[in-house]
């Protein structure tokens, strides 16, 4: 006997991600979920753009082990909870659902979740959040959004980091655009460097213009 | 291995809709940009189903392409252009498949009452 099902099988995640967005705009909060391969610049971003928009803004560290991302942006002050995943490759709604309860958010207006460095998992788990972010860097090649096309068209902002190595590389940013753009064509793709800071302005503008 | 959270909530999933009778297919459906690899799952699957109702089930799954389609002029291409509408050269294309990820059918042994009798 055949039954018909028709049900997704993430199911469950996106019922908690649900319950984790009506909080989210409850509390007037925009929530972004940053997601990147290791060693792309996730923590170094997240740091800059607290530097300059200064303490509005609440921090979910995300790492399979270790508590040192979230020891680096406690330096700045803000508040910041460290989920450690236990070997899992992504955050889930349900662990930012426990975050958040670990969190005073009174009055901020984001929430930065860092997600596990990872270009594949994250991509199916939505956590709630308002916006996703890509962060690619220099030294990983332009060819990134041809290998992993599925995260980068979810991506409501593409951040390229580490520019200024770009003459290291040989790294052709026309053509890293024409891969994201061919499974995702109107996103914003910002050049940073988290070293300098140069571009930075244009990420945070960006940011800034936000509303949910 | 996110394959292996998939596949527990398939599994869950699967479970519930059968309803205590053995099942034998689960037909499934995966987006190209889904990030499911079907090795993966079907190792987790074997994994998982032993000594469940679900062991020996095949999986049966259906692939589908990444497709975008044209916002401006409706026209449908793949994802492996450069993202500009192929027929009107502008961009402005949607991704209208390939994110896939759910259990379409699965078939369960017949039991007295399902004949009807
Ligand atoms: N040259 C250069 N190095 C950077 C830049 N941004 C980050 N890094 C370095 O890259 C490494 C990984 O950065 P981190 O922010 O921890 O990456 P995450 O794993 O994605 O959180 C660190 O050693 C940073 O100092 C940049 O813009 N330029
Ligand atoms: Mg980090
Ligand atoms: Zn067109």
């Amino acid at each position: 006997m055949k039954i018909e099902v028709v049900k997704d099988i993430l199911d469950a995640n996106e019922e908690w991600a649900k319950e984790n967005r009506r909080f989210f705009d409850g509390a007037k909060l925009i929530s972004i979920n940053i997601m990147a391969s290791p060693g792309a610049g996730k923590t170094s971003l997240i740091m800059g753009t607290l530097e300059s928009i200064g303490s509005c803004a609440a921090v979910i560290e995300g790492d399979i082990a270790s508590t040192i991302d979230a020891e680096k942006i406690g330096t700045l002050g803000v508040p910041v909870v460290q989920i450690n995943t236990g070997g899992a490759c992504h955050l889930d709604a349900a662990m930012i659902k426990k975050a958040l309860e670990r969190l005073d958010l009174k009055g901020l207006k984001y929430l930065f979740i860092e997600n596990v460095g990872n270009l594949i998992c994250p991509a199916e788990f939505n956590l709630g959040e308002h916006v996703r972010v890509i962060v690619a860097s220099v030294p990983e090649g332009d060819d990134k959004p041809f290998k992993y096309p599925g995260i980068f068209s979810t991506a409501q902002a593409v951040v390229l980091n580490k520019w200024d190595t770009l003459s290291y590389f040989d790294f052709d940013f026309e053509r890293f655009k024409r891969g994201i753009y061919s499974v995702n064509p109107e996103v914003p793709v910002f050049r940073v460097s988290c070293k300098t800071k140069e571009g930075l302005g244009d990420w945070i503008d960006w940011l800034k213009g936000l509303t949910y | 291995m996110h394959e292996l959270t998939i596949t527990e909530n398939m599994v869950g999933l699967v479970t519930e809709e059968a309803k205590g009778r053995k099942v034998s297919t689960i037909n499934l459906v995966i987006g190209e940009l889904s990030g499911v690899v079907e090795e993966s799952l079907i190792f987790c699957f074997h994994v998982i189903s032993k000594g469940t109702l679900l062991e020996g089930a095949s999986l049966n799954i259906k692939k589908i392409e990444g497709r975008m389609r044209c916002r401006l002029c409706s026209f449908e291409f793949g994802i492996d252009g450069d993202g500009l509408c192929p027929a009107c050269r502008r961009p402005g294309g949607k991704l209208i498949s390939g994110k896939e990820l759910y259990i379409e059918s699965i078939e369960v042994e017949d039991r007295d009452e399902d004949r009807g009798g």
